[in-house]
């Protein structure tokens, strides 16, 4: 009861006139965001830190949550009508989605994406209400080395699970984890890898770093590899009502699409694209046609549409109730919580916990205003994939400038962000995922805080990490993500 | 299902980068002074161990490099992977010159020069072609964002030392 008193309560702050044009400034940005290739919601988010510093921490974080929803939404538009995603998670949307566009069932798919996701997102925020209370529990069992060793299995699920390769995922996060350890140490106050700059003392910021590959490393690789290639924008044609068809072979995956988000966005292994490459498989394993599949099959997007708005809500869950980030977007939010003095976990959820159910509540409003903002009006979002790309390229890069140097007003970011997109440009050239970096930046510095908290207590005893029952079960789970592939690759030859 | 293949030299070339730094991360740690009584789990335990990892990582991608495996896995779902179109070297330099020289004049000139000039060279790179629209365009966004910025939110954002010393 507690829960839904809490939420009741959530939904009184949520409701607020102003509160309520703050989540709709924060969909509509997001929708807009998600609809443009070249910016998503972690880049958003990190621009619009300094800018929102200035707010209220609930609106701050009623406009991430928007934002963070919307993009979702906003990129299957742009991955149907351009066969580009928009985001990661819309990759396997971008297939047979761009192929009903070009049979002239555009309006169909759009539809399809945008009620699946209105589904699917509200079921899995309904779960988010849910499952983080219970969460938080088992989290308050969690001391130091139980937290540590959570840790270890997020940096280990997120680089070897994500991307395709399991070597340049962890090189990925290591050199992560080497940035992080720039700037004082927290328990010591020793500087450390400071080179004797002094812009180095408070470390690298993690906005820089997003930008930097996000923006970027992105304008970069379109510039260097696609600035010359032709789009191909398609019309949103046919009725935007599904037919009876589209309905009875619609709302089965959503609702598996849903089934399969949820849980994998709270694990551990977050992200959003492994649940809609899985969505895609079972709906074309169940499917009566399987042969349509790659030609314009309708579950093939409304089951992915609905899995990854549920893997979004559902990374929210380890993010609230452990602070653990299982995505680059969910690690730019944790570095907002920070820039509030505010650290996600349990004690959030006593301390601040207006703030965290206005938070859920918004977003369940804001899944609402997602629907009418995506169904009517989606033939307005599609004239944004007109711009021409130097007027796109050339705003993008002016806001990341803009947005990295009103952090400390210095000169210095700028040229680290410079230097920051080349490697970002680098890795994106040969195939390294990017994700893995920015969460071993913000994580890898809390790890060694609760390692040496944890050792600390243990008073110098490093076998408490194999000792404590939890912490020895999740250590042991990291260890067997990395070599269980190896071992099955083995066991085949 | 399809398998990308990654050329030798690539591995060698990031191998060596990832030695290089976690080789320095090892070093350097010594440089960090400690205090007595916590010289084993100090501030020196974490840099050494990530700087022996970014060192096994390393060696591993040389040994990939020699071997041309590079841990490669096929994509999960046909016709995800599309082939990339060759790369466009002078498009690229335009966009990084374009943020080097608005990273340049940003103190001298202030914000609105430095917006202009990186909007307009990107503009020039993704075009191919130089155009006035582009130079209008940007003027018009970096003066809007000026006065947003300076006015509205109430952020400082640099007029340009140059300007205000002749003033």
């Amino acid at each position: 009861m507690d829960t839904l008193a809490a939420l009741l309560n959530g939904f009184a702050i949520a409701f607020t006139p102003a509160n309520l044009l703050w989540s709709l400034l924060g969909v509509t940005l997001g929708t807009a965001i998600g609809v443009l290739p070249g910016i998503g919601p972690a880049l958003t988010i990190a621009l619009l830190l300094p800018v929102t510093f200035h707010l209220d921490p609930t609106a701050a974080f009623i406009i991430f949550g928007g934002l963070y929803y919307g993009a979702m939404y906003g990129s299957s538009t742009t991955s149907i009508l351009l066969n580009t995603p928009g985001e990661t998670g819309s990759i396997v949307t971008a297939i047979d989605g761009h192929m009903m566009a070009k049979k002239g069932r555009a309006a169909a798919a759009l539809a399809t994406a945008a009620i699946g996701s209105f589904v699917a997102g509200t079921i899995a925020t309904v779960g988010l209400s849910f499952v983080s209370p219970l969460m938080v529990k088992i989290a308050l069992l969690f001391g130091p080395a139980e937290y540590f060793s959570l840790m270890i299995l997020a940096f280990v699920t997120v680089s070897a699970l994500l991307g395709d390769s399991t070597l340049r995922g962890m090189s990925s996060l290591f050199i992560g984890l080497a940035i992080g350890l720039i700037g004082i140490d927290t328990q010591t106050g020793q500087a450390r890898f400071t080179f004797g700059l002094l812009p180095l003392l408070d470390g690298i910021d993690v906005v820089v770093v997003a930008v930097g590959l996000f923006a970027l490393g992105e304008a970069f690789h379109v510039a260097y590899r696609l600035a010359r290639a032709p789009d191909e924008l398609s019309r949103v044609t046919g009725s935007l009502w599904m037919s009876k068809s589209d309905w009875s072979r619609s709302w089965k995956p959503w609702l598996r699409g849903t089934a399969i988000g949820f849980p994998l966005g709270s694990l551990p292994a977050g992200g959003t694209e492994i649940p809609t490459f899985l969505s895609y498989l079972t709906e074309k394993r169940l499917s009566k046609k399987p042969e349509e599949f790659g030609q314009g099959a309708i579950e093939a997007v409304a089951g992915p549409e609905a899995a990854n708005n549920a893997a979004v809500a559902g990374v929210l869950v380890p993010l609230l109730s452990f602070g653990l980030p299982t995505s680059a977007t969910a690690a730019i939010l944790l570095a907002a919580f920070q820039q509030y003095g505010l650290q996600p976990g349990p004690m959030l959820f006593s301390a601040n916990s207006t703030l965290v159910w206005a938070l859920i509540a918004s977003l369940y409003l804001g899944n609402f205003m997602l629907l009418v903002l995506n169904l009517p009006l989606v033939g307005l979002w599609a004239k944004l994939l007109l711009i021409p790309r130097p007027y796109l390229y050339g705003g993008i890069l002016m806001f990341s400038m803009l947005g990295v140097f009103s952090l400390n007003n210095a000169v210095f970011d700028l040229w680290l962000l410079l230097g920051i997109g080349v490697v970002g440009f680098l890795m994106r050239q040969m195939d390294y995922p990017v994700a893995p970096l920015v969460v071993g930046l913000i994580l890898g510095p809390l790890a060694e805080g609760q390692f040496r908290r944890a050792y600390a207590i243990a008073q110098g005893d490093v076998s408490v990490f194999f000792t404590q029952p939890i912490s020895l079960a999740l250590l042991l789970v990291a260890a067997l993500c990395v070599l269980g592939p190896v071992i099955l690759r083995r066991m085949r030859r | 299902m399809s398998i990308v293949k990654r050329p030798r030299w690539q591995d060698l070339a990031v191998g060596l980068v990832l030695l290089a730094i976690g080789a320095g991360l090892v070093v350097g740690t010594f440089g960090v002074s400690t205090l007595p009584g916590q010289d084993s789990m100090g501030p020196r335990l974490f840099p050494v161990l990530i700087g022996g990892g970014l060192v096994v990582l390393g060696l591993m991608h040389l040994l990939a490099a020699r071997t041309g495996g590079g841990g490669n896995r096929p994509t999960i779902v046909d016709g995800v992977e599309s082939d990339l179109p060759p790369g466009h070297l002078p498009t690229l330099l335009w966009v990084v010159g374009g943020v080097a020289l608005a990273a340049i004049l940003f103190r001298p000139l202030g914000f609105i020069p430095a917006a202009i000039a990186v909007y307009v060279l990107t503009a020039r790179g993704f075009a191919g072609a130089f155009s006035w629209r582009h130079v209008a365009a940007g003027i018009g966004l970096a003066v809007i964002v000026y006065v947003g910025f300076t006015a509205g939110l109430g952020l400082r954002l640099p007029a340009g030392s140059l300007l205000t010393d002749l003033l």
